[in-house]
């Protein structure tokens, strides 16, 4: 069927809070039936939100088309870009990008958008005729909203009224073969200049210092003006602010959204990040869901984290309150803490009792009418005796949450109505639903949390606050230092019912230096992930209208935890003060095996409490060690003589304060440069250094391995990469992509399962990819044995094939250059393929544009016959792309052509890292490949541990082999030698696994090639396809012609019009110009004027972009390969327009997307576009291609174009056909109006038109 | 014309009137774009020697693990994997 | 045709092939009911197909869909080998009949 909606995008005043935070420049796009009265609303109501004041959603059903009359009222062209939904490039775009016809739409002016949507979920859609990152901008100001798929034959209906809507971000959505279920829009937003009532920058009364505002659906509820009630003596006098932040006992209920609905209600969260610039960590309390809602076997999680313009539909298992129907508040927030605190959190409230409208909450105000769901049985009404959630907790409005029943030691008696209210079998931790049955086993911990330095680093880098959670048990020895604190691990088997008596034995203040202000921190709980609790008893946190389950000091609570099924890592933390000291420290984990699990040591065979290593023995499956890796950041530290490393502006910042470590642990790599080369080419070298104070992950070949990844603190993304070994992203899913990179967020946890795989004794690196969190020394060394070494206990899987002894000691720290390696006599099984490369590494300038913008000290890779061509400045250097088919040896032959030079006398400067130091440049280098099989001791192109040396000096060469046993598609390659100087200057390349038998070929005259960034794939058994090697990177140093220092990012200035800038330092991972294969195309080099904002994609005006345009026919097959090798951990989103692809290019149940999120250093992807070029429609025109970040990736030029030809050109060789078409025999007898006999006869006889049409057939 | 019920189906027979949960074959089913593992609860309301019917019947869709199908469902025998005697309105993980 | 039981496969132990009965039983129960509508799940794309019945040859059953999970197959005449088919409901007198979703929402213009 068709819709039709008339959408306008209207200038309006956005109110985010009650208390008058807002933007007066805010922009909406609207139901143009709405128009007026949100107008007037918000003429009457200049200091208070308005409802209708929301990001626009609008629905369909699967198979429907959409028409959108568009009409623009701001002063500037807009337009309306949707993702996923099909559309006429031409017509439809919203955009005006290449040879296309603008389809963005002055003041004052209409336009017909013509969609059409096939798959069920989010298509969000945006301005993309002013994508200025500035406050110029539209999408910053709120210009955005997102069209809901929904099964066919759905309708949709308010869920206050039971009456149909026509938009709105919460619909009741019903479909007679399907549950009715509750569906709630989530707008993450961010960068929005959000102004006080007084029109100034919001005032943290905290620091007294301007604070940034996070936004969801244009709400903001942030600490600041909760805590000034306080100050004030208006709200709870005694409390400090951050342990209320989020009780509605206190403040009322927030202004951000409350998804309301009964216990077992179908939920779909509809997850959008319609913000510009940072990566957000979505987590609900109490729910879990899978992450490809599509797919069952799908891996659990509670966290998505969520880059800009990236979306996701959360449908949580079980409904509303889960398996355990808990009753009561569950928070919904950003678990980026300054984030969460500057106002990025809402909750979902689920009631146990009808609610009509005639009930009240507890401070009087009404409670809206929820109309239960038509499939649902009907919510019990309340009655005096039995009230329902939140009515029969006995607080007192405008003062802190009470505490819950039975938890307490020595604490109050129930109340009689809170009895009435208890599960059938109460328990302390678990009173009003026990999610345990009966017979489940128990296990018990006694937990303290507890205050105590922590050394960081043997270069005395420390935190004289560290804060953790110990067992009571070694609580006596960690206080007298005569146990290291490491982050708490625990282990619990699926089944398990966990209890737990929980301990304060912090001080009661926190900070008073550099970092921060003193802060009180007298309250604190432990809020855990993934099991089963009762959310009002053993949420360890204070939410909504729940019980405050926080202790304070030297107090004990009981918590009770059931672990439902065998989880990954469940991560545990304090909720009640969590940005002031979570990032020293308060973060643990219990990770929950499968049933029948025993825990012990690597160590010893003693059965083991606690601890981050283990070895896991089971009856029935395979033994396997366990790893427990923390990362952290906001690690607020002092070096050894007390100076804070990488303070913040002013105390109390969240402005990217203090250095990032491992397990309470860091290696800074400024600390390993030898005296008196100093070369980085060793840092990871343990022959020069010994090994660094991170954890040293230890196992015997063949070893089965769960590394249990996680991120404690406190807000910045990280890539954690390995060496070598692989994994399936999904661990449940052997259908998901094949991965040895993962982006990780704020309370993100994946298991990393595999067979440790290898021959000999060798060290494998493991790191955070980012510039970043190298420098600072977030990387370190897994070691694995081919023979027994005395302090590691075999798995016992490995008793039927003993470990033979040692005949050699182990290598030790020599303080010398490692030995350098044995390469080149690699030998091969007789008729294998060895396909060769001749590599050198060269100094070369980068030109990044053909205005002059160029790297003068750009480090490439370039084969054999470009070299001389590079050097005399012939050819502009591209990024390296080299080819290998599955079943393939590649050998890459490095040649070292390097000039020493650079720009710097030791200390680098922009792009700036964190706690900058001496470091001069490698003349070395080397070459390591992602994801292909080899033998590390000689191929790994990286020096570290006690391998052998693996880089190489000017004029050496070196020879790498590496295996494609599969379908790994495309591999990052990147320099080792020195990652500090080498990589953003372009010391990196691409390697792509083609299907077997594939023959590369020049796109242009279809002779044989090795390299290039377009090329066709040929292969006798598969349809030939486009391949476009695309890869992002970022951190480049650029000049201008003039030989001027680009400095990125800054805002874009126009002559024709002022703003107001803001004088702020980028943050360490936003410094430096950006782009795909060495090219970029900002938009400071096109558009001079305002007024042309929105012709800046375009050819036709500015002429094509430097960047790649990637040419292909009408329906032409294609695979984009996209990796991310460089530099900085700025996470983005690529985006590209009209065409989409499956998220696990190998699971055809896993979400069909246009755009893929979270790439990050060491992402690789595939991108099998549905359809071809021109998608569905197969409609020729340019389809741009982009990063989602909106703040400073497009502007600064991650941007280019696909171009789908209309006519051959000689620039472009046609694929060979073949498809051909089918007909039938005979002529005009369609299968739909075949007659009845022949229909009944059931068969349709086929020929392919072959023989006509001189074309492949199907026979 | 009613059929006697095999010797080899009288496994079903003997539940007629009972309600159980009886999981098919295939990893997963999909309902317009739902996607769901094959678990059923419901009360067997006929068996016949080739397939037998839940009426009422919940699909156990693990966002909605009580929903309640507007129709009654038929199972060919041969399809099915499982099944045992269940409450249907007992709460069980479904991962 | 003899719709019975007694034609069915004897196995090398003189008593009915159970598996063989099972699979026939099911396509009896298509054939007897030509021109009834049902409702098929198959774990197989299109995964969901209502339709109307029109013939059952050998152990394939012919069926005019109405609907499936893809708008596109939708007045498509299917060919489903009844041995896949993993659940169905043929729409029966005094039984509720199968939703009809093609024009549920018109009231959304």
């Amino acid at each position: 069927m068709i819709r039709k909606f008339h959408i306008v995008a209207i200038p309006i005043r956005i109110v985010v809070n009650r208390f008058g935070d807002h933007d007066p420049d805010g922009m909406m796009y609207v139901l143009k039936e709405n128009e007026s009265l949100v107008k007037k609303q918000v003429e009457k109501n200049p200091y208070t939100p308005v409802d209708l004041v929301e990001p626009l959603v609008i629905r369909a059903c699967v198979g429907d088309e959409i028409e959108v009359l568009f009409e623009n009222q701001l002063p500037f062209n807009t337009g309306m870009h949707i993702q996923r939904a099909d559309y006429e490039v031409m017509t439809a775009d919203g955009a005006f990008v290449g040879l296309n016809r603008d389809t963005t739409v002055r003041k004052g002016e209409k336009i017909l958008y013509k969609w059409k949507v096939f798959e069920e979920g989010i298509d969000f859609f945006s301005d993309l005729g002013n994508p200025l990152s500035s406050e110029l901008g539209s999408n910053v100001h709120g210009l955005f909203g997102a069209l809901f798929v929904e099964p066919r034959g759905s309708w949709w209906t308010h869920p206050e009224t039971g009456k149909p809507i026509n938009s709105g971000n919460f619909a009741d959505v019903h479909n007679p073969l399907l549950p009715s279920f509750r569906e709630f829009g989530w707008f993450f937003h961010d960068e929005q200049e959000i102004d006080d009532l007084t029109g100034q920058a919001p005032i943290s009364p905290h620091t007294l210092q301007p604070e940034a505002t996070h936004l969801i659906n244009y709400r903001a509820e942030p600490m600041r003006n909760r805590a000034r009630l306080i100050q004030e003596g208006v709200v709870c006098p005694d409390c400090e602010g951050e342990e209320v932040h989020h009780d509605s006992w206190v403040f009322g209920d927030p202004d951000t959204p409350i998804l309301r609905a009964y216990v077992g209600d179908p939920i779909k969260i509809r997850l959008v990040h319609a913000g510009a610039q940072e990566t957000h960590s979505f987590h609900y309390h109490v729910h879990q869901w899978l992450f490809e809602h599509t797919d069952v076997d799908s891996e659990i999680v509670d966290v998505q984290a969520v880059s800009p313009q990236a979306h996701y539909t959360v449908t949580p298992m079980y409904g509303a309150g889960s398996l355990h129907g808990a009753i009561g508040d569950a928070i919904i927030h950003c678990h980026l803490y300054p984030h969460f605190g500057e106002g990025m959190w809402g909750m979902q409230r689920n009631f146990d009792t009808l609610q009509d409208g005639s009930m009240c909450y507890p401070n009087g105000v009404q409670i809206k009418a929820l109309q239960p769901l038509p499939d649902r049985p009907y919510p019990p009404k309340p009655t005096p005796d039995k009230p329902g959630f939140p009515n029969f907790i006995p607080g007192i409005p405008g003062f802190k949450a009470p505490r819950p029943p039975l938890g307490i030691k020595y604490g109050r008696q129930p109340t009689k109505i809170e009895e009435n209210h208890f599960a059938e079998r109460p328990i302390p931790g678990a009173a009003f639903v026990n999610p345990a049955p009966p017979d489940a086993p128990t296990r018990h911990y006694d937990i303290v949390i507890m205050q105590a330095p922590l050394v960081y680093n043997r270069e005395g880098w420390h935190d004289p606050e560290g804060r953790f959670y110990v067992l009571k048990e070694d609580y006596e020895d960690v206080k007298a230092g005569r146990k290291i604190p490491e982050p708490l691990v625990i282990r619990a088997n699926a089944g398990d019912l966990i209890t737990f008596t929980y301990t304060n034995k912090l001080p009661e203040t926190i900070g008073g230096n550099a970092f921060q202000l003193v802060n009180r921190t007298y309250e604190v709980g432990m809020h855990v992930h993934f099991v089963k609790f009762d959310v009002l008893c053993s949420d360890g946190a204070n939410v909504g209208w729940n019980y405050n389950s926080g202790i304070t000091p030297n107090e004990t609570i009981q918590y009770a935890w059931y672990a439902d099924v065998e989880l990954k890592c469940v991560f545990f933390h304090d909720h009640l003060f969590a940005n002031e000291h979570q990032q020293h420290g308060v973060f643990a984990a219990i990770n929950i095996e499968p049933r029948g699990s025993k825990y012990f040591s690597p160590y010893s065979y003693e059965i083991i409490k606690s601890g981050t290593q283990a070895r896991i023995e089971h009856p029935i499956i395979p033994d396997f060690r366990e790893i427990n890796l923390f990362v952290h950041d906001f690690s607020l530290l002092f070096d050894k003589d007390g100076n804070p490393l990488n303070p913040p502006p002013f105390p109390g910042s969240p402005d990217d304060p203090g250095v990032m470590a491992i397990n309470y642990r860091c290696e800074p790599l400024q600390f390993r440069l030898k005296e008196p080369d100093c070369d980085p080419a060793y840092v990871f070298s343990s022959w020069v250094h010994g090994d660094p104070c991170t954890p040293l992950l230890e196992s015997y070949n063949g070893d089965t391995v769960r590394v249990r990844l996680i991120q404690g603190s406190h807000e910045e993304s990280h890539s954690f990469n390995l060496h070598r070994q692989r994994w399936n992203m999904e661990r449940g899913d052997l259908d998901s992509n094949l991965v040895q990179q993962q982006h990780i967020a704020i309370a993100d946890t994946f298991t990393l399962e595999f067979n440790m795989e290898g021959e000999g004794d060798f060290d494998m690196l493991y790191h955070f990819g980012s510039v970043d969190d190298i420098w600072l020394g977030n990387w370190g060394i897994f070691r694995t044995y081919e023979k027994k070494v005395p302090h590691l206990i075999p798995l016992r899987d490995n008793y039927w094939n003993p470990l033979r002894d040692r005949e050699k000691p182990l290598p030790k720290r020599t303080g010398k250059k490692p030995p350098r390696v044995r390469d080149g006599e690699y030998s091969y099984p007789k008729d294998a393929i060895v396909r060769k490369y001749d590599v050198y590494a060269l100094n070369a300038c980068i030109e990044y544009h053909k205005n002059g913008d160029h790297d003068p000290f750009g480090i490439v890779y370039a084969l054999k016959e470009d070299v001389d061509e590079i050097l005399s400045r012939k050819k502009n250097p591209k990024p390296l792309i080299i080819r290998g088919n599955v079943g393939e040896y590649v050998e890459v032959t490095l040649t070292n052509l390097l000039r020493c030079k650079d720009h710097h006398e030791g200390q680098h400067g922009y792009p700036e890292v964190p706690v900058e130091a001496f470091f001069p440049t490698s003349d070395r280098i080397s070459m390591h490949a992602q994801l292909v099989e080899y033998d590390v001791r000689n191929s790994d192109g990286a020096t570290v541990g006690f391998n052998y040396d693996q880089t190489i000096g000017p004029g050496e060469c070196i020879t790498y082999s590496w295996y494609i046993d599969q379908d790994i598609g495309s591999v990052n390659l990147t320099d080792m030698a020195d990652v500090r100087n080498h990589r953003h200057h372009g010391a990196f390349g691409m390697l792509i696994a083609e299907p077997r038998g594939s023959k590369f070929l020049d796109s242009k005259t279809r002779e044989h090639t090795d390299t290039g960034e377009q090329v066709i794939i040929s292969n006798p058994m598969l349809p030939e396809f486009r391949e476009y090697a695309l890869i992002m990177h970022d951190g480049v140093r650029l000049l201008d012609k003039k030989g001027k220092l680009i400095i990125d990012p800054k805002p874009l200035i126009f002559k024709d019009v002022e703003v107001e800038l803001e004088e702020e330092v980028p943050d360490f991972e936003d410094q430096g110009s950006r782009g795909f294969n060495y090219r970029y195309e900002p938009f400071r080099s096109r558009v001079k004027k305002f007024r042309d904002i929105h012709k800046v994609f375009s050819s036709k005006v500015f002429g094509d972009p430097c960047t790649p345009v990637l040419l292909a026919y009408p329906g032409d097959p294609i695979t984009i390969r996209l990796t991310h090798p460089a530099d900085r951990p700025r996470t983005r989103t690529f985006v590209i327009h009209g065409h989409k692809f499956l998220r696990s290019e190998d699971d055809l149940n896993s979400t069909i997307i246009s755009e893929r999120p979270q790439l990050t250093v060491g992402s690789s992807d595939d991108l099998h576009l549905f359809y071809g070029a021109g998608g569905l429609l197969s409609k020729p025109g340019d389809y741009m291609y982009r990063s989602g970040n909106i703040r400073w990736d497009i502007e600064l030029g991650m941007w280019g174009i696909l171009r789908v030809l209309n006519r051959r050109t000689r620039s472009l060789a046609p694929l060979k056909k073949t498809s051909g078409k089918v007909k039938l025999l005979k002529e005009n007898h369609s299968a739909k109006f075949v007659e009845t006999d022949e229909k009944r006869l059931g068969l349709l006889l086929l020929e392919s038109s072959n023989r006509n049409q001189g074309e492949g057939g199907l026979l | 014309m009613k059929e006697p019920i095999l010797e080899e189906n009288k496994v079903f027979e003997l539940l007629v009137g009972d309600t159980i949960l009886l999981v098919t074959e295939s990893k997963q089913l999909s309902i317009l774009g739902q996607t769901f593992r094959p678990i059923f609860a419901g009360e067997v309301a006929e068996v016949t020697n080739g397939f037998i019917t839940l009426f009422p019947v919940i699909i156990k869709m693990h966002n909605a693990p009580f929903y309640k199908f507007p129709t009654p469902l038929s199972f060919p025998i041969e399809k099915i994997a499982v099944f045992t005697p269940f409450d249907p309105n007992r709460k069980i993980p479904l991962i | 045709m003899n719709n019975g039981l007694e034609n069915i496969v004897i196995n090398g132990f003189g008593s009915p092939d159970i598996n063989a009965v099972r699979e026939f039983v099911v396509t009896r129960e298509f054939r007897d009911r030509i021109d009834s509508k049902a409702l098929l799940l198959i774990s197989q794309f299109p995964f969901l197909i209502i339709g109307e019945i029109q013939n059952v040859i050998g152990d394939y059953l012919i069926i005019k869909a109405d609907v499936t999970n893809v708008n596109e197959l939708d007045d498509e005449i299917f060919r489903v080998h009844v041995d896949t088919i993993e659940v169905f409901y043929i729409e029966t007198e005094g039984k509720p009949p199968i939703p009809d979703i093609r024009y549920r929402n018109d009231h959304h213009d």
